[in-house]
């Protein structure tokens, strides 16, 4: 087994890293230090403390969730440096990590913001262009780290074949 | 109830009238759809992670 066919669980340990790691920004700036909205602002409005707390449980859960996805990376990260024979390359695994963080804001926003309209970015604007903008930056954010991981799979094939590559690599 | 002190306290646990109204927000009749709804990315999520992985941990062709 060569180093190219090692790269898939240090990937799959970055995206899933990213995917919590998008989630807890989320949750920390958006519904804690701006409180912008909260999970269920859409269907819950904030206008008792009750309904507050109601929102606050469900952000919760919500936490659980993207905590949960976390211990998952943090799982498959350690399986990936142990068991497995992986080229440990920087950029690889924080591609991977962008590319996670990506996937979390395309597909939440998707659901939550548009589809179920649990929430929207700014909760007192309703659908605005900020939900809009929440959606492109997961769009960027996956391109970004796709062409990371990209780039440093060639750097990984060119090195293979003995030619010298940034020591970011 | 744990918390049962300070009338203004609110928490799914309070033995308040908030409390009460808390847990009734939150374990009345919409409790199945609001978990189902909060937890809905959570399966593509998971899903996404393995294809994109899977994919871009292929081994390229020569």
């Amino acid at each position: 087994m060569n180093h190219s066919s090692n790269f898939k669980p240090l990937i799959r340990a970055g995206v899933f890293l990213g995917l919590g790691m998008g989630g807890f920004f989320d949750g920390i700036v958006f519904h804690q230090i701006l409180q912008f909205h909260n999970m269920l602002t859409g269907k819950v409005a904030k206008d008792t403390i009750a309904n507050v707390e109601v929102n606050m449980f469900w952000d919760g859960l919500f936490h659980a969730a993207t905590w949960t996805l976390t211990l998952i990376g943090l799982i498959l990260l350690w399986r990936a440096v142990t068991k497995h024979r992986v080229l440990l390359s920087t950029k690889c695994y924080f591609g991977s990590m962008i590319l996670g963080w990506g996937i979390f804001n395309l597909v939440e926003g998707l659901i939550d913001h548009h589809i179920l309209q649990l929430h929207h970015v700014v909760e007192s604007l309703g659908v605005s262009v900020w939900d809009y903008v929440f959606l492109a930056s997961g769009v960027l954010l996956i391109f970004i780290g796709w062409r990371m991981v990209r780039i440093s799979r060639k750097d990984e094939a060119l090195m293979a074949a003995g030619h010298a590559v940034p020591a970011t690599a | 109830m744990i918390f049962s002190t300070g009338s203004a306290l609110g928490c799914p646990v309070c033995d308040t009238e908030t409390g009460r109204q808390v847990r009734e927000g939150i374990f009345g009749n919409d409790f199945g759809l609001n978990l189902l709804a909060v937890m809905a990315p959570v399966p593509i999520l998971v899903l996404s992670a393995y294809v994109v992985s899977h994919w871009l941990g292929k081994e390229d062709k020569p």
